[in-house]
């Protein structure tokens, strides 16, 4: 590195207790601190600034043993991960399955709605307006009939009315709540 | 990924996460259990972090948590480390040379101890893992501005800190201070 001359570390040490210097200039300086033999007397604290934080900077080291570790813990991980993998594509497989099965019976259905609405039975809309009334008219007719066998659901209806004489008894019972007073304070006689 | 990718990906940057995190613990076996715990997270996470810009930032941030809580969690007793494992990796295998550099170290913990948290995180990786303003911003999720304060401040702190262990540190400390530095 280039000697630089007093002023210019005096201005590096002005711009570096502002935070303004970049890494380089601070790299400068800490090898100002470091190499030069001679320091004016004014700089010999900031030479120990420099020197305390030259001591803990970073330096290259051997890191083998920790790499190591780290791989043997990766690959251990690795190895016991296969079996999560699997379900896991598994499931994926089922999902896939299940859509596919899905879009095959919608199309079925589709194909079957298509090919069975569509097709006329009738060349003239009068005979098909006819056959239609006449279909329907025979629906009806067969409704009333199977309605019929129903009416005598009605006479249940009539059957409860009876039991409205229930309620009387109910009212008679009210009056017996009468005497469990009397008989309570009979009790109190006692 | 798989776990070649991710090894790939990852153990590139174990030294920088082993270094920030033996900053932040102070001991040596416990900042490799946390690196070590780091990847197990990231590799948790494994398919989601190609959505990260910066997956280094990225673990750097779950380093930096993972310890904060382990140090939460500590009990308030702090061993000073004389001999740290970095040293191992360092060129000077000069006895001399080593003490020399684990009493520095010793002595920059001591002074980064009395900063606040925040001023400490910041001086730790700005001036020790010497990143840029913007890396530090992803880790600590401050922006820039709040960053640059935070180191001026932390600068001056220590600057002023120094001083005064100098000035009124009792005749023994002043006498190993002269030595170590």
């Amino acid at each position: 590195m280039n000697k630089m001359d007093i002023n210019q570390v005096k201005l590096l040490l002005t711009k570096y207790f502002d935070g303004e210097t970049t890494l380089e200039e601070e790299k400068m300086l800490q090898g100002y601190f470091s190499d030069e033999t001679e320091i004016p007397d004014e700089l010999i604290t900031y030479r120990q600034q420099f020197m305390l934080l030259g001591s803990s900077a970073r330096t290259e080291h051997d890191t083998g043993q920790l790499d190591l570790r780290i791989s043997e813990m990766i690959d251990n991980l690795d190895a016991a991960a296969p079996k999560q993998g699997r379900s896991k594509s598994l499931y994926q497989y089922f999902a896939a399955a299940s859509i596919i099965l899905m879009l095959g019976f919608s199309g079925i259905l589709i194909y079957q709605a298509r090919s069975s609405a569509v097709t006329d039975t009738y060349a003239d809309p009068k005979i098909a307006y006819q056959e239609a009334q006449r279909a329907l008219m025979y629906v009806s007719h067969k409704m009333n009939k199977g309605i019929d066998p129903l009416s005598n659901v009605s006479k249940i209806n009539t059957g409860t009315e009876q039991l409205k004489a229930l309620e009387k008894m109910d009212e008679s019972m009210g009056m017996l709540n009468l005497v469990s007073i009397i008989n309570r304070s009979s009790n109190l006689k006692k | 990924m798989d776990a070649t990718q991710f090894k790939n990906l990852i153990l590139p940057l174990s030294g920088k996460l082993l270094h920030f995190a033996s900053l932040l613990l102070r001991e040596n076996n416990e900042a490799e259990d946390a690196v070590q715990e780091v990847c197990l997270k990231l590799w948790k996470i494994r398919d989601s972090l190609e959505k990260y810009d910066s997956v280094e930032a990225f673990a750097m941030k779950v380093t930096k948590n993972w310890c904060l809580d382990r140090l939460k969690a500590r009990k308030p007793v702090y061993v000073e480390n004389y001999q740290g494992w970095y040293d191992r990796g360092s060129d000077e295998t000069d006895p001399y040379h080593l003490m020399e550099r684990s009493d520095r170290k010793v002595l920059l913990n001591r002074i980064l101890d009395r900063l606040p948290e925040q001023q400490r995180l910041i001086i730790q990786l700005r001036e020790l893992e010497g990143l840029e303003f913007e890396e530090i911003a992803l880790i600590t999720d401050m922006n820039v501005n709040a960053i640059r304060v935070n180191l001026f401040r932390a600068r001056q702190r220590m600057r002023e800190e120094i001083i005064k262990y100098e000035q009124n540190g009792h005749q023994s400390s002043k006498a190993s201070a002269d030595k170590i530095l």
